[in-house]
């Protein structure tokens, strides 16, 4: 299946362009190969819908991170693909088939690690492993080398004999992790696996993750720390249901602010050198807010920042006009918003409500710390 | 192969969640097994005699019924106390301090015989609906003690009477031997004083059978008759020296009528020698029970109750333990695990099935063998007819527990299914209340239960040496089957896409 624009999210993304998906040759010269296709999936519970019109594509060798904030349609977008929910509307084919009808060859090629804990909480760490490897064909007395390798990846090995009800939540999430791992699934279907999880161990498996894509895995995650969307490869924002915007990170960052954004920085900013940047060919704004004044903390002049077609191109006439101008240039730089900012800015486009803050986390400010 | 390891995988995680909760295991366990054992050790499922108060007419601190029949009274109650005061004994019972009160006649032998029955009346609040019925039963035993002590007596008295008739029958038919000798010798003296004796004796006799009473009444007669032949004779003799010289070709004793009175006496002495050969005890009680008990065992009831107790066990434990294993499960989102993973409901339910049949094994096994070493309970059937119910009724009691699990919406429903499948058990498979004494509907639990079934055949097997009922077994098996398939499907229904 070839698809270039998500029909659904483009109508009703309105101002917010859904940017192309991949679908030239990679670096083999081959075409990517589908892994998952969904088009058009709604999902309702008696009257509520959760989930309008989702459609999507992974490929594989590739992250594609579902990020929004909690009770975006995320968990239940991931149940569809796995078969636990049947969709209201629309198709899904993962690896080829349906979900609600997955071949046992299908399935020893899937992993899931779920929202929540649903291991066996009386057994020890490694017993969990072992009986979630039963499940897939891979007996632990066959395959202790890989128990412990996955057991190591997410830094349990010394609490294998440890009970799962003993776990802090974060040791929770990495066992559930290592049981959706122990089989070495050709995709791996992660609700929240980073939820709860210091920022070194986090670091780690998302390095794991990289691994598993260029080993030609295929990743379908989501995470509710918007930030984490710059370690994937493409992105679906969802949010009341609805698949906002798709595209790489940083396509959605452009798309998000209008285009490339260049702050500079000059000595007394006054609205002659907006005006001198303003008429310039490929700036699109000069964001009007930023000649208000002193930065009050560092004492400052705040910079301008310039919305522009390309950033590379556009700075070294940016700053010849200011010098035109008479502006003195203290600092230049190329601005890239962290990706809370990009997420409420596509949010405002959509003509949506900015999510509340407890709906929307970034590591910085709601990270609970791993004891481990 | 593929098959094997993911049922196997399931079995071995399961017997690992058991071993790694001890205590769920002693608690839905041995507790029930605990207050089984305690309760057959220390019940012996009779109920004791009732407590009675008895009130004695005024003015007899121990009237004679009591002092005659002490031991028939102690047989069958406990006397709390002795009191002539009615009201005070009334009220004891109205408070429930006793059972009954007895109220004694006042004039028990008078009233008897006069012909009449003495009664005692039996006062009795008893609102329990199984001793109920007790109370005037134990009274009515203790009056029916009463009444064959004083039919035995009488008896007694009875036989001595018949010896003394039997006695004085002889003493007559001696005399009329002499007299029909001194007759045929012509010696009317000797003759005379010899139907005098003879009479006598025959006098005697009838005194002796009054004491008889009613029961004598057939054989007055020929007595009445005998004396009046006797009385003619000796009034004969007395009066007509010429008795003996009457041409009459009869011989003298025959015109006297002493031959035919000797032949009616000497059959009345058959008669009455037969009576006197029955014992008081035999003529009282004519028709007696000699049991003769034939079983190989004479067991008491803890080991009666004993392989009943280790179907009820068995079925308990895995109902109890299958019920709560897959709603922790499902309710944990566990399910959504088995929904991706390669494994299919019947994969998992066999590993399921595998790991709770071969647990529930283990702990019948063990109470077999503490019911075999500790308390003496044998098995004279075949050994592998035990393995085959037990391993029936732990399958089929594994796939009730399944089917509960499945049903249940949450942990704790699961347990009062278990519970409510213990009590059932208990009230209905024969264990506390007996199979003949149920009735519609509730039979109709007794044999949806694999207990039922389980502890009748064991019984047979174990007790009696008997193979036990084929289509008990069938019955077992097909509710294996039926609700392993009931499980299959239930699972299939839980796990389906939503």
């Amino acid at each position: 299946m070839s698809r270039d624009v998500l029909p659904g999210a483009a109508d009703r993304a309105g101002a917010v362009v859904v940017p192309p998906h991949r679908t030239q040759p990679d670096a083999t010269g081959e075409a990517p190969t589908e892994v998952i296709v969904a088009q058009g999936l709604q999902k309702s519970f008696g009257r509520a819908q959760v989930l309008r019109d989702l459609s999507l594509r992974v490929d594989a060798g590739e992250i594609y991170g579902l990020i929004g904030p909690s009770g975006s349609g995320k968990s239940t977008a991931i149940h569809l693909m796995c078969g636990h929910l049947r969709p209201s509307g629309g198709v899904v084919r993962v690896l080829g088939e349906d979900p609600a009808a997955f071949s046992p060859r299908v399935r020893r090629r899937i992993g899931y690690m779920p929202q929540g804990f649903i291991l066996y909480p009386d057994l020890t760490v490694r017993q969990n492993v072992a009986a979630a490897a039963g499940l897939y064909e891979v007996p632990e007395w066959r395959n202790r080398g890989r128990i412990r390798a996955v057991l190591d990846l997410v830094e349990l090995w010394d609490a294998r004999g440890k009970s799962a009800r003993s776990l802090s939540g974060g040791m929770q999430r990495r066992l559930a992790l290592a049981a959706a791992l122990v089989h070495d699934p050709d995709l791996l279907f992660a609700d929240e696996p980073t939820a709860n999880l210091d920022p070194i161990l986090r670091g780690r498996l998302w390095e794991h993750f990289r691994v598993m894509r260029d080993g030609g895995k295929a990743l379908l995650l989501t995470t509710q720390y918007i930030d984490e969307a710059e370690y994937c490869d493409r992105v679906g924002l969802t949010y009341e249901g609805e698949m906002l915007a798709e595209g790489r990170p940083e396509d959605l960052r452009r798309d998000a602010f209008g285009g490339d954004v260049v702050d500079i920085a000059v000595e007394h900013p006054s609205q002659d050198y907006v005006d001198a940047v303003g008429g310039l060919a490929g700036v699109r704004s000069v964001s009007a807010a930023v000649t208000a004044g002193r930065d009050p903390e560092t004492g400052s002049d705040e910079p301008l920042r310039i919305i522009v077609e390309d950033a590379q191109r556009a700075i070294p006439a940016l700053l010849a006009a200011l010098e035109t101008a008479g502006a003195v240039v203290r600092t230049v730089g190329e601005y890239r918003p962290a990706f809370d900012e990009v997420f409420v800015r596509l949010i405002e486009q959509h003509g949506g409500r900015r999510p509340p803050l407890v709906a929307m986390r970034t590591h910085s400010t709601q990270h609970e710390p791993d004891p481990q | 192969m593929r098959t094997l390891t993911k049922i196997l995988s399931v079995a071995i995680k399961e017997l690992r969640e058991l071993l790694r909760r001890p205590l769920l295991v002693l608690t839905l366990v041995l507790g029930p097994l605990a207050i089984m054992v305690a309760f057959g050790i220390g019940s012996d499922a009779r109920f004791p005699p009732p407590r009675v108060i008895i009130v004695v007419p005024p003015g007899q601190e121990r009237p004679r019924l009591l002092r005659d029949y002490e031991r028939e009274f102690q047989q069958s109650i406990s006397i709390a106390d002795y009191t002539s005061d009615e009201e005070h004994a009334r009220e004891q019972l109205r408070r429930n301090r006793v059972d009954a009160v007895l109220i004694l006649p006042p004039t028990p032998y008078e009233t008897i015989a006069r012909g009449e029955q003495a009664e005692i009346e039996v006062v009795y609040n008893e609102i329990d609906p199984a001793r109920r019925w007790l109370i005037p039963d134990f009274i009515r035993s203790m009056a029916s003690d009463i009444n064959r002590e004083i039919f035995l007596q009488g008896a007694r008295e009875q036989r001595t009477a018949l010896e003394d008739s039997s006695r004085e029958l002889d003493l007559a038919l001696r005399g009329l031997d002499t007299a029909i000798s001194a007759v045929g010798r012509g010696n009317r003296e000797d003759a005379l004083r010899a139907v005098q004796g003879g009479a006598q004796g025959v006098a005697n006799l009838e005194r002796a059978l009054e004491l008889l009473g009613p029961q004598a009444e057939a054989i007055r007669l020929p007595v009445e008759r005998a004396r009046a032949r006797l009385d003619q004779a000796e009034e004969r003799l007395a009066q007509a020296e010429d008795v003996l010289a009457t041409p009459d070709p009869r011989p003298p004793s025959e015109q006297l009528g002493l031959a035919q009175t000797r032949r009616d006496l000497a059959r009345l002495q058959e008669a009455l020698e037969q009576f006197t050969d029955v014992p008081p005890e035999v003529a009282i009680s004519p028709l007696g029970v000699r049991p003769e008990y034939t079983a190989r065992l004479r067991p008491d009831l803890v080991v009666f109750f004993a392989p009943v107790m280790l179907a009820l066990l068995v079925q308990h434990t895995a109902v109890s333990l299958g019920a709560l294993a897959l709603v922790r499960e499902r309710l944990a989102n566990t399910f959504e695990l088995y929904a991706i993973a390669p494994i299919s409901p019947l994969q998992l339910l066999l590993g399921k099935y595998l790991a709770f049949v071969a647990f529930t094994l283990a702990i019948g096994g063990t109470m077999l063998v503490v019911l075999m070493g500790g308390l003496g309970v044998p098995v004279f059937g075949d050994w592998w007819r035990v393995a085959l119910v037990v391993v029936l009724l732990a399958l089929s009691s594994v796939g009730l527990g399944f089917a509960l699990s499945l049903l249940a919406s949450s942990e704790q429903q699961a347990v009062q299914f278990a519970m409510l499948s213990l009590l059932g058990i208990v009230f209905f498979s024969g264990f506390a209340l007996p199979l003949d004494g149920l009735r519609m509907p509730a039979l109709v639990f007794s044999y949806s239960l694999p207990a039922t079934y389980g502890g009748d055949l064991l019984q047979d097997i174990m007790l009696r040496g008997l193979p036990g009922s084929l289509t008990f077994l069938l019955i077992l098996a097909g509710l294996a089957a039926g609700l392993f398939a009931l499980s299959l499907g239930l699972l299939r229904w839980r796990t389906r896409a939503a």
